[in-house]
């Protein structure tokens, strides 16, 4: 469950990026959040990470009120939060596996369970051959589609995606959002930040869209324009 | 957190090749360091042992007033038992320290004069090891009624403590900055691994990682460079300090140099944990600097 009560964010040099927003998203969802270049996606997507503060306002997710969270907390909250990038975040250096499995590794799990999990995790987005390549030895899909596994690996109940397919052709694309909707039906919330009209109208799901900071729109079933 | 030990000393290997010859000039700098640091304390200890050695030759000599019964004198000589650091109190004689006399200046033919005893009952006393002669010395002239005079290697005694406490304060002065050089040093190495995986912290804090889960690869790199540091230099000191005793104690014998097991065993000790001590609150220091400011 994602609750944001009246949330701004101006950032430190003056900018309004979130304007009194107001958002339910209740568990299990699976929602698209649009709008133009600028409009507030990303900030709102790491408000709710907590990779920054709201100005105003209050965020909950789940049973956690996210002011209350100290920073010390943060890794823990996190946990329960997988997180897709447009960039993907991968690390250069390591093997597809590896990768993956530091997900876990930092949550301290033992080795075997790792090895499962992780098995288990790129069988679902396709990649298990791929386990010992390195990730610059990859298509961009591919890439994101570890991105993916790394965030899920975990099974969080949340998902976010900052314009997963923002890099992708529309084959590819199609492929991504497959795998996140087969994700949800898994009982994950997921929350899809896109620019992708194609998508967005292709597969019908509730629209969230926002412009200069402020919800214009929420329809369940909405395509890219109104 | 024991599982995780595999994966923090995979990745401190992966850091340290990354960066290895800023490690490989730290742990050089961890080792010059240390060894000047070694050298002082070998130097003063020496010096420290050399002070007490000679204090502790240092004997008082009372010089007790003529007036006083026998009684009197062995009231005093327990009183003077009782002081600290008091290791023997010996009565001597006025009859037994002129024969004394008589004989060891044979030369001067005493023996043929008429002369009388000119000496005084006397009372000697030693100190114990590490008891410093002077304090006792004040306080026992103290007993005016009993003393007459008092004599003691008083020049030497304030001399030998004059220097040894210089040595100790310019010792420490220099171990201070050196240990300081050391540890920006070893900040400033352990910092450029920080930011060379400055990507992958930031990943690690994206899955979740707790800032002490990201810092502990970075705490072992730093112990490392201390320790492996604090091993060469200790290996160095002391095989140059047992070579340079050998040709020291070969041509000036009664040289005391401290060759002690235990109180050597307790230099390198001290030495080997300032190095690795160094190295662990270097690297603590600059990863936690870094991590501060990331969300
Ligand atoms: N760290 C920051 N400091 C200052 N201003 C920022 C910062 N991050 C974003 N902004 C501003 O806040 C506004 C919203 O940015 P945000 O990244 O949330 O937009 P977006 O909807 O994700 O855009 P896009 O679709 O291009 O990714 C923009 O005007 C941007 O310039
Ligand atoms: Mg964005």
């Amino acid at each position: 469950m994602i609750q944001l009560k009246n949330v701004s964010k101006v950032y430190s040099n003056g900018m309004l990026a979130l304007d009194d927003i107001n958002i339910f998203v209740g568990q299990e969802e699976f929602v698209y959040l649009i709008g133009p270049s600028g409009s507030g996606k990303s900030t709102l997507l790491k408000l709710i990470f907590m990779a920054d503060f709201p100005s105003q306002g209050e965020i909950i997710i789940d049973r956690f009120i996210l002011s209350r969270i100290q920073r010390s907390q943060i890794p823990f909250y996190r946990r329960n939060i997988g997180m897709i990038f447009q960039d993907y975040k991968l690390l250069s250096k390591r093997t597809v596996y590896e990768n993956v499995a530091f997900a876990l590794r930092v949550m301290h799990y033992p080795t075997p369970k790792i090895k499962k999990q992780v098995q288990h995790v790129l069988e679902l987005v396709g990649l298990e051959d791929k386990m010992h390549s390195m990730p610059n030895e990859l298509s961009g899909g591919e890439q994101q589609k570890i991105c993916i596994a790394r965030a899920i690996v975990n099974a969080p109940p949340i998902l976010l995606c900052d314009e997963p397919t923002g890099n992708l052709d529309p084959d590819t694309s199609w492929d991504i959002v497959q795998l996140l909707t087969k994700i949800n039906t898994r009982k994950t919330t997921v929350v899809m930040a896109t620019h992708d009209t194609e998508i967005v109208d292709g597969l019908p799901k509730r629209v969230i869209a926002i412009e200069s900071g402020q919800v214009k729109r929420d329809q369940q079933l909405g395509g890219y324009v109104e | 957190m024991f599982r995780d030990w595999g994966f923090f000393i995979t990745e401190t290997m992966i850091g340290i090749k990354r960066s290895s010859l800023m490690a490989v000039i730290s742990i050089v700098t961890v080792t010059v360091s240390l060894l000047v640091f070694g050298f002082f304390l070998l130097v003063t200890t020496n010096l420290t042992n050399l002070a007490d050695l000679i204090t502790s030759k240092l004997e008082i000599r009372i010089f007790l007033k003529s007036s006083l019964t026998q009684q009197e004198i062995t009231q005093f000589q327990d009183r003077i038992k009782r002081i600290k650091g008091i290791e023997s109190v010996k009565f001597v004689d006025k009859v037994v320290a002129w024969d004394e006399f008589r004989n060891q200046f044979q030369n001067l033919h005493l023996d043929s004069t008429d002369q009388d005893n000119p000496l005084p009952h006397s009372i000697r006393i030693s100190l114990m090891k590490d008891h410093h002669i002077l304090p006792v010395a004040k306080y026992l002239r103290g007993f005016d009624y009993y003393v007459d005079d008092l004599v003691y290697g008083g020049e030497i005694a304030e001399r030998m403590e004059r220097f040894s406490r210089l040595i100790h304060v310019f010792g420490f002065g220099l171990v201070g900055i050196l240990g300081i050089s050391t540890l920006l040093i070893i900040v400033n190495t352990i910092r450029l691994t920080v930011i060379a995986r400055q990507d992958e912290i930031s990943v690690m804090k994206l899955v979740g990682a707790t800032n002490r889960f990201i810092q502990w690869p970075f705490l072992i790199e730093g112990f490392l460079i201390g320790f492996i540091g604090a091993l060469m230099s200790v290996a160095l000191l002391s095989s140059a300090y047992y070579f340079l005793g050998e040709k020291i104690q070969g041509s000036v014998p009664f040289f005391p140099l401290v060759f002690h097991q235990s109180e050597l065993l307790r230099i390198f000790m001290i030495v080997a944990l300032t190095g690795t001590g160094i190295g662990i609150v270097g690297a603590y220091i600059s990863v936690s600097k870094t991590l501060k400011h990331q969300l």
